[in-house]
């Protein structure tokens, strides 16, 4: 009887999960390229597709290529902003996604990073990726740009094991040696004196001011930090929900 | 040299010194006398002038005897075994009858202590302090606990000098006082510099250190603090029972050591009295001393030494107040089996948190 509920349970989990992730494909148009500019060819925009999808399937993030010849008028930054939010890019309540935005007029390019891969992709990140990718964007090499955009997005977005690894064995060392020393400092109780406040006489003691006197005074000074950094090339954070964006020329 | 055996008025037996009583008790027909009782003894002493003494005369009567170094052999007055001792040595055992002895010669005249301080602790005590100084230290080898001869503890009278001194002080220190005020473009800090003077009296008493060169000077040190109220007058009986050397470091000699701690205590204490400021540094500092003294005391030490793995371990116990001190041996394996265990289990933890802070 009871292997019967539990076989029962199990089924209706299961279907659970399958419209779950059914659901989420829904949510999107399932398109990953929009090449308005026309810098791939047909082959190469279906290669570039296919690799976005594998990699939003396995991170459950959707990665989004859009190319633009000319913006009419509107800045990059808030072409790139507003593509997101129209189009209701990003999967689950955090809309998680990451866009690229290349515009052929300008020669300019954008990363938008919201919700969990924003937090999985820093400003440091995007500026990294953009270094990577500028290269390609100059020579003209767009299948290869941005099959490395979005193979350096989906590293960003795995679980980094090295990176966590090292940390952990760090931590797990300093904290180590910490308790170590303290245990071996129990085995030492030899210690010189250094004073003799014990032996002071009582009610001997009197202590005569015999002047402060001011010698000279110094002024140092940093500057701050400015917590926005110039448009362009810089990178902005908007408020409420995480986003990142960042990008340059080619 | 003459040596003296105190002998129980009721049995002729050998007495000793008894911690608990704070007599002179007999451990064959178990009677207690006042150690006051035995005074006759010193009567001996009493016609060589004492002398207190203080840093400007010097005694010069360690070397009355001609002899300048080597080995000293006495005769025990109950078996007649020969009894070795070395130019320090004021009272020992007989290694063949086991009779405590006291070589109350070392003791005459100019070098008759001033004050000595009994043993308030006896040798039970001191095996239960050992006892508790291994417990709860985690790195410490196994086998060295069960290898320990606990019984070769040794309560030992050790020769300290006190010094005495109204010093009179001056420091300079150097202050600053530190401002921090931000607008929009800086962060300013600025520190003001001040020469702040201190002068001022402050009376030292009974600082010890230690007179003699068989004794590491910072072990003793460490068993600090004595009360000295508890201090009595010098009787050799105290001696018996235990053992005892003179000293054989000069009060000259000692001085220094004195002088560095009373030192640094003027000018910690004066220092306390320079507030208001974010930094206090003494500078420059004068002392000078005056009406010094410095007095002879033998003070009661228990002491352990052992051999482990080539090297010597030896451990002190505060014979009035029961302080035990002593560094301990370290287990390598072990301390590499913590460091890396817990490193590991950390390093583990520390992993998991991040993989499960990631999924969030």
């Amino acid at each position: 009887m009871t292997k019967k509920i539990l076989a029962f349970i199990i089924s209706l989990l299961l279907i659970l999960a399958m419209t779950v992730s059914t659901f989420a494909a829904e949510r999107s148009s399932g398109r990953f390229v929009y090449d308005d500019a026309n810098l791939l060819s047909s082959y190469e925009e279906s290669n570039v597709s296919n690799r976005l999808e594998e990699l939003s399937r396995k991170h459950n993030t959707e990665i989004v290529i859009v190319t633009v010849d000319y913006l009419g008028g509107s800045s990059i930054n808030s072409f790139i902003n507003n593509f997101y939010d129209v189009n209701d890019l990003g999967y689950g309540d955090t809309r998680d996604g990451v866009l690229l935005v290349v515009c052929m007029s300008m020669r300019e390019f954008r990363i938008l990073s919201n919700g969990k891969a924003a937090d999985k992709i820093s400003l440091d990140d995007i500026d990294s990726i953009s270094d990577s990718i500028t290269p390609y964007l100059s020579d003209g090499d767009y299948e290869a740009a941005f099959l490395e955009f979005a193979d350096l997005c989906g590293d960003q977005l795995g679980f980094n094991v090295l990176k966590h690894l090292l940390i952990s064995a760090v931590i797990g060392l300093v904290i180590g040696l910490i308790v170590a020393l303290i245990l071996k400092a129990q085995l030492k109780s030899v210690r010189r004196r250094y004073t003799a406040h014990e032996y002071i006489r009582p009610g001997s003691v009197n202590v005569r001011p015999m002047g402060d006197f001011f010698l000279y005074s110094n002024v140092s000074r940093t500057r701050r930090q400015s917590s926005s950094s110039s448009g362009g090339g810089g990178g902005s954070r908007s408020s409420g929900g995480s986003r990142n964006v960042g990008g340059g020329r080619f | 040299m003459a040596i003296q055996q105190y002998k129980c008025p009721c049995c002729d037996g050998g007495i000793e010194f008894d911690t608990a009583s704070q007599k002179m008790k007999c451990p064959y027909c178990g009677s207690e006398f006042d150690v006051d009782t035995l005074k006759a003894y010193d009567e001996a002493l009493k016609d060589q002038p004492d002398d207190n003494m203080s840093w400007d005369s010097s005694a010069g009567g360690e070397w009355t005897n001609g002899e300048t170094e080597g080995l000293r052999v006495y005769t025990c007055n109950t078996c007649g075994g020969e009894i070795v001792g070395d130019e320090t040595t004021g009272a020992t055992e007989c290694p063949f009858c086991g009779n405590p002895v006291v070589m109350s010669g070392q003791f005459a005249g100019s070098l008759r202590p001033d004050l000595v301080i009994p043993f308030k602790l006896d040798k039970k005590a001191a095996m239960e302090a050992l006892k508790n100084h291994y417990k709860g230290k985690v790195l410490l080898p196994k086998v060295f606990k069960d290898e320990n001869r606990i019984k070769e503890i040794k309560g030992i009278y050790v020769p300290f000098w006190l010094f005495g001194t109204d010093a009179k002080g001056f420091v300079r220190y150097r202050a600053t006082k530190i401002r921090h005020w931000s607008d929009s473009n800086y962060n300013y800090t600025e520190t003001r510099y001040y020469s702040v003077l201190r002068a001022g009296d402050i009376g030292f008493e009974n600082v010890p250190v230690d007179g003699s060169t068989k004794m590491d000077d910072t072990l003793m040190e460490s068993i600090e603090p004595y009360d000295i109220s508890a201090a009595v007058d010098f009787r050799t009986a105290y001696l018996s029972g235990f053992f005892a050397d003179k000293y054989d470091v000069t009060s000259e000699d000692s001085i220094d050591r004195a002088n560095q701690r009373i030192k640094q205590s003027t000018e910690q204490v004066f220092a306390s009295t320079v507030i208001g400021y974010s930094s206090v540094v003494p500078v420059s500092t004068n002392i000078s001393l005056n009406n010094g003294t410095a007095k002879y005391a033998l003070y009661p030490v228990w002491i352990l030494n052992t051999k482990w793995e080539d090297k010597m371990y030896t451990f002190a116990m505060n014979g009035q107040t029961g302080k035990f001190v002593g560094d301990l041996p370290m287990d390598k394996s072990l301390f590499k089996k913590y460091l890396f265990g817990i490193a590991g289990a950390v390093g583990i933890v520390a992993l998991i948190i991040s993989y499960l802070m990631w999924l969030l």
